[in-house]
């Protein structure tokens, strides 16, 4: 038997204080390596912005990191590893493979001009990688997450049904997301973009985000914390991967049009013609007053809209949450580029057999892997995600995997095409 | 402990000694989890298997219950990793 040359170790740390988890999450992951690792991802909690902040966490990953390794990362809703299921903390995984170059890219102003930052990310990590001539090519895209503007009195409610109070919010819509960045991710047209740059590379895409509240997020590369960029992980190796996304969703068998929308088709106002939250409701004959904050996450999340992805195939449906009603229009995070919807459902036991029809589709055992799973996943399941984690073992044994719980996932390959939706397990696995 | 959950602890308190009767009584039979929601609040219970302990949470109606729930599970596994250690040094048998 030929003994693998990957080495890979995954890390983590709970500690409170930004600079010292920083130390510990660096400290645990490389200690596991016998020599320095070609890549460092880095996953955190939006908690240590208030415990030290970001930049002095990444001061102490960098304290004990060797200068000079690639690393990226942003903050996530929670994370599962080898170690446990958690909603507070950092990880990391770092891998050491002789047969693998290794570049990172960013770039700014995602929410203002998402194009043209995925096209000076795609450029970084083209030059990086142009004399490499492993055949087998990957990428990891962290593109920032949508984020609510704060609106003086309104606030960041997410359900908002005054007439006068939704003109005014639509109004400032526009000013906040391009002048303030503060809205939609527009990760979708990032990802669209990075495909065009960067065609035969196999993808994996998360947005990053914090703990739910959707107020801000943070991206990593090297030494440096950004807000509203991508960072992107480009791998040229001799390894072998693949990836692969998997909702499980199941079709209520509730169909219907989106007949009018927002320009970039995030806002849907009409739905059979009729203004789309009333009808919505109607369709799933809920009792009006049944949708709001208080019940937000025990309904949406278990009902999200199935948008045709295809534009060829009306059977391939992907689900997208809805993230807030405003007036009686319904805000979602990525376009419907396509009439035909429907409602779709999902349950817990679902929710667990999205792992299996995932990883079962491997024929190859991974030596590490990296999942990007919808944060809606993680606030559903609530501690029954550890028997996702029993699952996820099942599939891994000891070797190292993260699952980083994240907003708007996406993978692509030159074979499968792109899928970018929500409530998703999205895959990359790696084996020799 | 908020002002605002200080206020209602007295009924909170009250409800909670009920609940831990239902747990006594149940906890050896597999009873895991509990919760129950009073005015604004909602209180999560935790139990410790084959005890009449119980991990508690008093959480506001709105919170993200789903992440509060997974960091309530890491909290029990660790208390009942000590316990397990405790009940060793003692010479008390540990189930697998």
């Amino acid at each position: 038997m030929v003994e693998s040359k990957i080495e890979a170790a995954v890390g983590m740390s709970r500690k409170w204080d930004a600079r010292e988890a920083g130390r510990e999450v660096a400290r645990s992951t490389i200690e596991k390596l016998n020599s320095p690792p070609n890549f460092v991802l880095l996953f955190s909690t939006i908690h240590y912005e208030k415990y030290g902040g970001f930049q002095e966490f990444l001061n102490g990953v960098w304290d004990v990191l060797p200068d000079d390794i690639p690393l990226i990362g942003g903050t996530v809703t929670g994370f599962t590893n080898n170690y446990g299921c958690y909603a507070r903390g950092a990880t990391a995984l770092a891998v050491s493979y002789p047969y693998m170059d290794v570049t990172v890219g960013h770039g700014r102003n995602t929410k203002r001009n998402p194009r043209k930052a995925a096209q000076q990310c795609a450029q970084i990590i083209k030059r990086g990688l142009k004399y490499s001539n492993y055949k087998n090519k990957f990428l990891l895209n962290l593109i920032s997450s949508a984020e609510t503007p704060n609106i003086p009195i309104i606030g960041r409610k997410k359900i908002i049904r005054s007439g006068a109070v939704t003109k005014v919010i639509m109004q400032l819509f526009g000013f906040s997301q391009y002048v303030l960045q503060k809205g939609y991710g527009r990760d979708d047209e990032v990802i669209e973009e990075m495909i065009k740059h960067l065609p035969d590379y196999s993808m994996l895409g998360g947005g990053t985000v914090d703990d739910g509240t959707g107020l801000t997020n943070y991206q990593f590369i090297n030494k440096n914390v950004l807000t509203n960029s991508v960072v992107s992980l480009g791998i040229r190796t001799q390894c072998n991967l693949d990836v692969l996304t998997s909702h499980n969703m199941k079709k209520t068998g509730i169909n219907f049009k989106i007949t009018k929308t927002s320009k970039d088709g995030r806002i849907i106002h009409e739905i059979n013609g009729k203004p789309a939250a009333s009808e919505l409701i109607r369709l799933l004959d809920w009792p009006p007053d049944l949708l709001k904050d208080e019940t937000w996450f025990n309904t949406t999340y278990y009902f999200p809209l199935g948008f045709q992805i295809n534009s060829n195939k009306i059977t391939d449906v992907g689900p997208r949450v809805i993230v807030g009603i405003y007036g009686d229009s319904l805000i979602t995070t990525i376009r419907s580029k396509y009439p035909d919807a429907s409602i779709l459902t999902i349950d817990g036991k679902r929710l667990l057999e999205t792992i299996d029809h995932n990883l079962e589709s491997y024929l190859h055992q991974p030596k590490f892997g990296l999942i990007a799973s919808c944060a809606t996943r993680l606030i559903t399941m609530g501690d029954k995600v550890y028997q996702s984690r029993d699952r996820i073992l099942k599939y891994f044994g000891d070797n190292p995997f993260i699952v980083f719980y994240v907003g708007g996932e996406s993978t692509y390959s030159p074979q499968k095409g792109l899928t970018f939706i929500t409530t998703s397990f999205n895959s990359a696995l790696f084996w020799e | 402990m908020t002002p605002e959950v200080h206020q209602i602890w007295d009924i909170i308190h009250r409800a909670m000694d009920d609940v831990f009767g239902v747990i006594g009584a149940y906890s050896q039979t597999g009873l895991g989890e509990m919760e129950f929601r009073l005015q604004d609040y909602e209180v999560l219970f935790y139990v410790f298997p084959d005890t009449e302990s119980a991990l508690v949470a008093i959480v506001p109606a709105l919170a993200n219950k789903g992440l509060l729930e997974v960091e309530m599970e890491n909290a029990r596994r660790e208390i009942l990793k000590i316990m397990g250690e405790q009940d060793k040094a003692k010479g008390i048998a540990v189930p697998a």
